[in-house]
């Protein structure tokens, strides 16, 4: 009886759980593919009448909104792919062998090391946006991929680092030993033996990274000024800056914005959640 | 031989420390060097030295202690209520039933949702005129008018909230439940067979197990919430009154609409400080936890 009583309370909490979580992104759904009169309704259609193509439609082919001229959304879906990827790749090419060397090499200095990434990961973004732009600007990199990616691999690369020695540590080194034996230099072992064991978290480093590119708000706002280097969250985000908000066409921006996110998530499930769990385990 | 090894250990670790040094510390230095000096946007070149004048001016005003009022508030208001959300539904998540699966594939989306089309999403359930909030309250007889929910400053903070508790209560879900799935379930049939009830298995078995998961996520969340500002941005900008106009908000007013990038950088440097003292206390606290785990 009282078991009974338990699986039933589980169903429970797990619908509300399910309610919550789904409910606001089924609306941002439903919004995006209802016409406007439809969007302005009191009560509000909960399910679309006429549903319509039409705001993701607007969204790719540009045109004219109610709050004027539609942003060209491809250009910044191509913008922040492309800063995510390069960022993603420089912060790789950087941290594998860093994290590396200090995992190996350097067993005396690399806590402080490490502390002090740490530390400058504490620090706020907003503290060093200003200086960013002096600096950007300074380096004529104002309004371009070069800029973002820049200032992007800042925050990235403290990241990767960490979590690229982390996951070397897990690789036994008498594995490195036996090639150092067969005459292999450091990096020959660190190219040929270390790395492909550690390609799960380099997947891992690499979708986080993607994301956090992708996610990345304030210093897009800042140092980009044009459809040129605007990345997807500054375009988004300008649908709330106007005076007339066009609504329907902010979340179909909005869904737009999260379909690529969201497919890396669901594909790549497991790494997500051995990621968050390890960065929480070692910090 | 052993040589060559000593020089290729640089090699390794070299570009990323100059990366880091060049991208990341030397901004923060000139940022503090900014906070001593009288700049505007408009002429950033033009600077004079006027010695801590601009901590005195930002210490004095009132706006600075409100937007530290407003900071403290959100952080401590959301990242308690994640907390709370996380814990329960990791325990939730843990229990053997149907759901299960479905669930934890599930609690993984709102995370993924970019911050800025999370604030979209939530102003446009909050509208005021056709929002889907006033809506569903008024169709359940709850509410008589709609109710402009963004509207009064306290009012909008905590609505504010809900927003970022809704992404980001699933990050706390995601780690407890991963440390929890480490804990025998022979642990709980222990304490159930002994005859404690949920409260007392979850104060005195869970609870304890998981603190090293929970101080390490705590303090993550924590940080990021101090630090928030695109939900601000999108959802407020601030306002109604200041009223939700955080300490990253703050900053970025007086650098980039007022144009004063010394008050700006000032404001900034006693944010580092505030996080920097927490990061060192932080940073002591999960080095003891390693060497827990680790013994």
């Amino acid at each position: 009886m009282r078991k009974r009583k338990k699986t039933i309370g589980l169903y429970v909490a797990g619908f509300i759980v399910a309610a919550v979580i789904l409910l606001p992104i089924y609306w941002m759904f439903v919004s995006a593919i209802s016409p406007k009169v439809e969007l302005l309704a009191r009560p509000p259609h909960w399910f679309p009448h006429s549903p319509t193509l039409m705001n993701l439609k607007k969204l790719i082919t540009g045109g004219r909104g109610t709050s004027g001229e539609v942003p060209n959304f491809a250009r910044a879906m191509l913008n922040s792919t492309m800063v995510a990827l390069i960022t993603t790749g420089i912060a790789l090419l950087f941290s594998v062998p860093a994290g590396y060397a200090l995992a190996r090499k350097f067993p005396q200095f690399r806590k402080t090391y490490l502390n002090i990434i740490i530390t400058a990961r504490m620090f706020p973004e907003i503290a060093l946006v200003l200086s960013m732009y002096l600096i950007v600007s300074r380096l004529r990199l104002i309004n371009t991929w070069g800029g973002l990616v820049f200032v992007y691999t800042s925050f990235i690369l403290p990241y990767s680092i960490w979590m690229m020695y982390g996951y070397f540590l897990t690789i036994p080194k008498e594995l490195d030993e036996a090639a150092y034996i067969d005459g292999a230099g450091s990096w020959k072992a660190l190219l040929t033996v270390d790395l492909p064991l550690a390609l799960p978290g380099i997947s891992t480093v690499s979708i986080f990274s993607f994301l956090m590119c992708w996610d990345e708000f304030l210093y897009a706002l800042i140092l980009t000024f044009d459809i040129k280097a605007k990345t997807i969250t500054v375009v988004v985000s300008e649908f709330t800056t106007r005076h007339m908000i066009d609504y329907g066409l902010m979340m179909a921006g909005g869904l737009v914005a999260t379909v690529p996110p969201l497919i890396l998530v669901i594909v790549f499930q497991r790494y997500i959640i051995s990621g968050l769990t390890a960065g929480a385990v070692k910090g | 031989m052993r040589k060559r090894k000593d020089i290729s250990r640089w090699i390794m670790i070299l570009p990323a420390t100059i990366l880091i040094g060049f991208a990341l510390f030397y901004p923060v230095i000139s940022t503090v060097i900014i906070s001593f000096q009288d700049r505007s946007l408009f002429m950033p070149t033009m600077a004079t030295f006027v010695g801590f004048q601009n901590y005195r001016d930002i210490l004095s005003s009132s706006e600075f202690w409100n937007a530290m009022k407003v900071t403290v508030y959100f952080t401590v208001v959301s990242v308690g209520a994640e907390f709370v959300i996380g814990l329960f539904s990791a325990i939730l998540l843990n229990q053997d039933f149907a759901m299960k699966g479905f669930l934890r594939a599930l609690v993984i989306l709102p995370w993924a949702i970019p911050t800025v089309a999370n604030g979209v999403l939530w102003q446009w359930i909050f509208d005021a005129n056709y929002g889907a909030l006033n809506g569903i309250l008024s169709q359940f007889g709850m509410i008589e008018d709609y109710i402009n929910w963004l509207g009064e400053p306290f009012r909008a903070l905590n609505m504010v909230i809900i927003a970022d508790v809704w992404k980001n209560c699933w990050f706390f879900t995601i780690v407890l439940l991963g440390a929890l799935q480490t804990i025998p379930k022979s642990y709980f049939e222990a304490a159930e067979v002994d005859g404690a009830g949920f409260w007392n298995r979850l104060f005195r078995v869970t609870l304890p197990l998981l603190r090293p998961a929970i101080a390490v996520s705590l303090v993550l969340r924590t940080s990021e919430a101090f630090k928030v500002f695109d939900i601000i941005y999108i959802m407020t900008k601030g306002g109604p009154a200041n009223g939700t106009q955080v300490l990253s908000y703050y900053v970025y007013h007086t650098s980039f609409e007022a144009l004063s990038l010394g008050q700006g950088a000032a404001i900034s440097t006693i944010i580092a400080v505030v996080i920097l003292l927490a990061a060192l206390f932080y940073t002591r606290l999960l080095m003891r936890e390693e060497v827990e785990i680790n013994a």
